[in-house]
């Protein structure tokens, strides 16, 4: 089914076609919210609240940019508000469970990979958690979830030169801090 | 190349934006210097850690729970929406009247018994005077006891 006709017929109410966006986009969702950090089980709640913001609001969508970018947008404001609200920042102060728990995303390590790939996600997230709000979202968009420039410039509303910067700062400062660790 | 170049370079190289010029020093560099061979494959391993993001997905049953949710939640209309908006208000003032409300009353208290206090005080010490005058003193009483002790 074509997007325009899609959101159409969610706008009209057809649970099957909403369906099929959620299967189509939950991914999407889901990955954006747990490259900044946030544990499985917020991440699924947050995915939700997304998909219900879109439900009831999918009459407001203006059709101008693409549906993806509006759900990056939503589902960035929501992570960055969920961090603020519970100061439970995406990076820091990760215990050891939290770290573990982003293991059971992907069930396939081995007992002794999983334990040095904790460690080492320890170092990365600690590392980016020192960048600013804007370096963190432009690094996590381009580096973690693999965005162009051009997308993410679309879906922080700036332009592609301020994403650049923006990012080359960011690998300054992470570079920096992660130097700093090996020293 | 030197280390404090390759360094400087090494998250470039890393994500592969680095000039091709310089790629290629790093590369040499990287053959050649134990040092900076360790702390690359150092980094290699921190930054290769959030890999796990991109095979993340949700719970197989995520729309079914995402269906309950939305059809679980009431519709809430306007008008409940407004005066949610007006009584919270309306409440928190309420009760910051009500605290003041009591301030006052516990201080008007605590004032009314400082005075009853001191009135008390006040007549206390004008029995005692009385009592005074009255009461032998002790230099007296001394006197008594020893005339009861001589008398025997």
């Amino acid at each position: 089914m074509e997007e325009t006709s899609l959101i159409n017929s969610i706008i009209t109410g057809d649970e099957g076609a909403f369906r099929t966006f959620v299967d189509k986009y939950s991914v999407l969702v889901f990955r954006v919210i747990v490259s900044f950090g946030i544990r499985r089980e917020d991440a699924e709640d947050l995915s939700q609240e997304v998909f219900i913001d879109v439900y009831h609001n999918i009459k407001k969508f203006r059709k101008e940019s693409e549906i993806s970018t509006w759900l990056y947008r939503i589902a960035i404001n929501k992570t960055i508000n969920h961090i603020k609200k519970n100061k439970q920042p995406a990076w820091t102060g990760k215990s050891a469970d939290d770290i573990a728990d982003m293991d059971n995303y992907v069930q396939v390590e081995s007992s002794e990979t999983k334990f040095v790939s904790e460690e080492q996600r320890v170092i990365l997230y600690n590392s980016i958690n020192r960048l600013s709000k804007n370096q963190k979202i432009a690094f996590t968009l381009n580096k973690l979830d693999e965005l162009s420039y051009k997308e993410i410039a679309v879906i922080m509303n700036i332009s592609v030169s301020s994403v650049e910067s923006l990012l080359h700062r960011a690998k300054k400062n992470l570079q920096k801090s992660l130097l700093n660790f090996f020293k | 190349m030197i280390c404090k170049n390759f360094k400087n370079n090494i998250l470039n190289y890393y994500y592969g934006e680095s000039e091709p010029d310089t790629a290629r020093e790093m590369k040499e560099h990287l053959a050649t210097c134990h040092e900076c061979a360790v702390l690359f494959q150092q980094l290699t391993g921190v930054l290769g850690s959030a890999d796990h993001i991109k095979e993340a997905a949700p719970n197989p049953f995520f729309y079914t729970r995402l269906s309950a949710k939305i059809h679980n939640q009431k519709p809430v209309s306007i008008y409940t929406r407004m005066i949610t908006r007006l009584v919270q208000p309306l409440m928190a003032a309420c009760l910051a009247a009500l605290g003041i409300f009591i301030g006052v009353k516990i201080a008007g208290n605590l004032s009314e018994n400082y005075f009853v206090e001191t009135k008390s005080t006040q007549s206390e010490v004008a029995e005692m005077q009385l009592a005074n005058e009255y009461f032998p003193k002790s230099g007296d009483e001394e006197l008594i006891e020893t005339f009861y002790l001589n008398d025997k």
